[in-house]
């Protein structure tokens, strides 16, 4: 059985943007998923395409590898790893990429992290989610501050 | 600015008339020399009287057991009626005038309180000097009623003067402490309006004369004795009061008990000689402090934190309604610590006094005291572990006790000739609360602006309901159907999702946050009529963060409805209180105002009860969310209230790490939950019968959500059994609508023409089933979706398989003709190593048997 309970059917045109403030970020999950530590990112597609050396008009994963590898750089227990792009899922301004980072190591002592992602945009600041060791920690990230370094000892 | 407007308006017509019916009748008992070693309750002395009536005051109430007073009797009083210590108004011994340039308590309950309050004074004054002839009488510091006497005691309990309002004196040859209940019996029952009543008992202070017969149990067998039945005889006394005022009466008064200095040296058999009433030790200045009745929220609990008796000053300023930005002067409010744990934000306790023409003075922290005086002396002592005071341990300090003794000495020299910044209340210059050299300079700004909605919509809004077995089923694409505003280039557009919960809710005895324990959110509170999601908890960036290291705590995130408006570090959301997520679309915060409007006009601003309920969605749980009003457990509907109000003092932060500063309301944690408030409950819900009309016709439910105008405005918790496809990071339907009918190519038979989906009616002069069937039902979902990815793909025949799952799965891998080339099972990340050569190849992931699905690999 079925039951229609609202629908709205409005088909006027949005006209124009109104460019209010907002604070502009891109944010880095690095997560266990299963048995292995992901990396899922989120950033805004227009600012990757204008400032992120991308070389058309979409993210490719040739890019995106690229540009993340120079931007950012990722060290779990001294060891450095590099994320490897699994998938990229754009909608009309947003995209998300999925990164494998390694299998999961169950007692992480320490990471460091670098990050300049589009720092070069005007007020950007990258947030960095850490859902790792059973505990969940998460940062700010911009031009003041591009690196950080966390003990879970 | 009109909502904002509306608000205000509202705001104030409330908060008015809500002071006006809440005012409670304040009774402020003071025992004069009684110290906490002859009080039952406060953990030392074996030797104590019989005291049921301060035993149910405590029962009921909150015991301070941390409160200090002066060594005597004027200064304290002088400091309650001030709020000011000794050192401000030179009232450090008695028998000090407290000069009326220092406005009194009375004076400023009369001008400040927006109560109309009866106020009398009866029982001991002594803070208007010696000379008989030239007494300052209480109605020169704006004490309307007046009874008592003003000396520093009485000759003979049984024989004794009285002077009242008018300076008349009067002989009294009944018991002191009875007559003077008997006044205040009878002030109390001629009151008709909310009332003031300072009652300081005479009792039992010198002379030790036995009391009535009856009115103790303790044998008056020597001083100490004598002294405890004098107590006794004062605690039934207390009873007979009490038992006098009307039960609605007593309902709504504060009962405040304190005693005024310590146990006489006479009457003491605790402290070292020398250590009792009118020395600096604790024996002079650690009086039992008890606060019960109206108002009090905390029931039969223990506060250990610093208090003083000046802190009376302002506690019962802010019980009349006399709004105070932590406190005034050197008196802190303890009224938040009433409802409240950790409220207490004085760290550092102070006392003076004057004693053989010497100024001496104590201060100290949890563990430690230091005792100055003019001249020099020191002493030092752990009261931790030494309450008696019986090592000094100034010569022989640590470095951490030197340390913590030269901070005590510091803020000492501050209170003494200016005014601390470590108090909790704003004094002297400062702006704010302790603003002083402290990283909290900045004052919270907060905004109440909705943003103005200028877009219409451009896509359907889907809302689409069904049954499946126990369950109410949503689909939605959680796209608004009234105007909206967006920020930046964050447009609405369509999130598909699908909502499953309880047909039948019922409670489920627990609370579930919509936040993790750390306060990051994680689920959403509901789902509105027009398919928009209801998720009130705000995420990245509206939370505080770490100065020094950039890390946010969780513990305080921006309250969104205080945050509304446009600008750096608000929220900003749009004329329905909603604003879109990257990747997780259109949501509602707070107040739906524009969606409310749209399916009742006025009901947003309406000042009566509507005729019927307006239903705005459904919570997690099942159970229905309506808009401000609802019936009450009498079946009556009126506008239901929230029970939340703002905390007052200081957060516990220190700037760097946490928020410091007042409360002000910037932050969700700015708000405490105050059981009986309002008429609804911790999730802004309320257990009433109602009876709505839905999708599936008449149904009754026992309970109901509602989202009101103040804080919470939506609920940030549930009471039912949340369902898991309210988590927000569930797989939203991926899929495009090609069509643009609102449903994904997964539940639209025919993407292709907008006018099949499962919204169609079947047209019967067709072959077409344009309702698609009218089912909806689990959809197959991509490999990827499922959480198994290629790392790479082209590829050399060297690749990985990674999988998000913990659990085991098969890959195997075939040729273009069917061929097995191989085939490898385990977990985690499955590395391929193939020498076959280049081509097209077919991958199957199986699990427990059952394929999930296919991938083509291209091997180079």
């Amino acid at each position: 059985m079925r039951i229609l309970i609202l629908t709205c059917f409005a088909l006027l045109n949005i006209t124009n943007i109104n460019n209010l403030h907002e604070s502009i970020s891109a944010t880095f999950n690095v997560i266990r998923r299963g048995h292995v530590l992901m990396l899922e990112i989120d950033f805004d597609e227009e600012n990757f395409i204008k400032f992120g050396a991308s070389k058309s008009l979409h993210v490719s994963k040739e890019d995106f590898s690229k540009y993340l590898n120079k931007t950012t750089s990722w060290e779990f227990n001294d060891e450095k790893l590099v994320p490897q792009v699994l998938e990229i899922k754009s909608d009309e301004h947003h995209t998300k990429v999925i990164c494998f980072l390694s299998k999961y190591q169950e007692s992480i002592k320490s990471v460091k992290i670098k990050n300049e992602f589009l720092l070069n945009v005007k007020s950007h600041s990258n947030i960095v989610k850490l859902d790792i060791n059973n505990t969940f920690k998460d940062y700010r990230l911009h031009k003041e501050r591009r690196e950080i370094k966390v003990n879970y000892n | 600015m009109k909502i904002l407007k509306i608000i205000l308006v509202l705001f104030f017509f409330t908060s008015t008339c809500f002071s006006q019916q809440q005012s409670p009748n304040i009774l402020l008992i003071i025992a004069d020399d009684m110290g906490i070693d002859s009080t039952p309750g406060f953990g030392i002395n074996e030797d104590l009287p019989n005291t049921p009536t301060l035993d149910s005051l405590r029962e009921k109430g909150l015991s301070f057991t941390n409160c200090w007073a002066a060594p005597q009797c004027s200064p304290t009083r002088a400091a309650i009626m001030s709020g000011k210590y000794g050192i401000k108004t030179g009232v450090m011994r008695p028998p000090k005038i407290l000069e009326t340039s220092h406005t009194s308590l009375f004076t400023k309950i009369k001008e400040q309180s927006i109560t109309d309050y009866s106020m009398g004074l009866i029982g001991k004054w002594h803070i208007g000097g010696s000379n008989t002839s030239n007494y300052s009488h209480p109605k020169d510091s704006g004490v309307p009623y007046y009874e008592g006497v003003f000396t520093s005691q009485v000759d003979d309990y049984y024989n004794w003067t009285k002077v009242n309002s008018e300076e008349n004196e009067e002989q009294v040859d009944e018991y002191v402490t009875t007559h003077l209940t008997n006044n205040a019996i009878s002030w109390i029952d001629s009151q008709t309006k909310p009332w003031f009543l300072w009652l300081a008992h005479i009792a039992p202070h010198a002379p030790f004369q036995i009391p009535p017969e009856g009115t103790y149990t303790t044998t008056p067998s020597n001083i100490r004795k004598i002294y405890l039945s004098m107590i006794e005889s004062m605690d039934y006394e207390i009873n007979r009061l009490l038992e006098s005022i009307d039960d609605d009466t007593l309902e709504n008064t504060v009962i405040i008990f304190i005693g005024d200095n310590g146990t006489p040296g006479q009457a003491n058999n605790f402290w070292p000689n020398g250590h009792a009433k009118a020395s600096i030790y604790e024996g002079g200045i650690r009086v039992p402090l008890i606060i019960t009745g109206k108002s009090v929220e905390r029931v039969n609990e223990v506060e250990a934190s610093l208090v003083q008796a000046t802190d009376l000053h302002a506690t019962i300023l802010e019980l009349a309604g006399v709004q105070l930005l932590g406190g005034t002067d050197n008196s802190l409010s303890l009224k938040p610590a009433l409802s409240f744990e950790n409220q207490v934000s004085k760290k550092i306790n102070y006392t003076d006094y004057e004693s053989s023409n010497t100024e001496l003075w104590a201060t100290r922290n949890d563990t430690y005291k230091l005792i100055e005086d003019e001249n020099g002396r020191e002493e030092f002592y752990n009261i931790f572990t030494d309450i008696k005071e019986e090592t000094n341990l100034i010569g022989n300090l640590t470095t951490e006790q030197e340390t913590i003794k030269m901070m005590l000495q510091q803020e000492a020299q501050t209170i003494r000739n200016d005014w601390s910044c470590n108090d909790g209340i704003k004094n002297g210059t400062e702006t704010t609360i302790d603003d002083c050299n402290s990283p909290c300079e900045t004052t919270d700004v907060l905004s109440y602006d909705n943003i103005a909605c200028s877009y219409t919509p451009s896509n359907p809004s889907v809302y689409y309901e069904f049954i499946e077995q126990n369950d109410r089923v949503v689909y939605s694409n959680n796209y608004p159907n009234h105007n909206f505003n967006y920020v930046a280039d964050r447009i609405p557009n369509p999130y598909y999702r699908v909502y499953k919960f309880d047909l039948k809710p019922k409670l489920s005895g627990e609370v579930t946050s919509l936040t993790r324990a750390n306060g990051r959110p994680v689920n959403f509170f509901g789902i509105a009529l027009n398919g928009v999601y209801m998720m009130p908890a705000p995420a990245t960036p509206f939370i505080f963060e770490d100065v020094n290291t950039g890390e946010y705590n969780w513990d305080w995130v921006f309250e969104p409805t205080t945050n509304i408006g446009d600008g750096r570090d608000f929220v900003a959301l749009d004329c329905a209180s909603a604003h879109v997520n990257p990747n997780s679309g259109y949501h509602y915060h707070g107040n739906m105002y524009e969606y409310v409007e749209e399916l009742e006009q006025g009901i947003s601003t309406l000042n009566t009860p509507p005729a019927e309920v307006l239903q705005v969605g459904w919570a997690a749980d099942g159970f229905p969310i309506l808009y401000r009003f609802g019936p009450d457990k009498e079946g009556n509907i009126k506008e239901m209230f929230p029970s939340f109000q703002l905390k007052s003092g200081l957060r516990p932060g220190d700037g760097i790490s946490a928020p410091c500063g007042s409360y002000s309301g910037k932050y969700t944690n700015d708000f405490g939950y105050v059981a009986g408030k309002g008429d609804l409950d911790e999730c802004n819900g309320i257990e009433a019968s109602i009876t709505l009309t839905t999708a599936q016709g008449e149904e009754n439910f026992d309970y109901y959500y509602v989202v009101t105008q103040d804080f919470p405005q939506i609920s940030r918790c549930i009471k039912g059994n949340f369902n898991d496809s309210f988590i927000s990071n569930a797989n939203a339907l991926s899929g495009v609508d090609a069509d643009g009918d609102g449903f994904v190519v997964s539940y639209d038979c025919d993407d292709s023409n907008a006018n099949i989906n499962p919204f169609a009616t079947d047209n019967p002069s067709t072959s077409f089933d344009e309702s698609c069937g009218a089912t909806l039902s689990t959809k197959d979902l991509d490999l990827k979706d499922l959480g198994y990815y290629i790392n790479s793909n082209p590829n050399d025949g060297h690749f990985s398989v990674i999988s998000t799952s913990l659990e085991e799965y098969q890959v195997q891998l075939y040729s273009i003709t069917g061929q097995l080339v191989l085939e490898e099972t385990g977990i985690g990340v499955l590395e391929i190593n193939t020498t076959t050569n280049a081509g097209i190849y077919v991958l199957n992931i199986i699990r427990e048997g059952n394929k999930l699905g296919t991938i083509k690999i291209i091997i180079k």
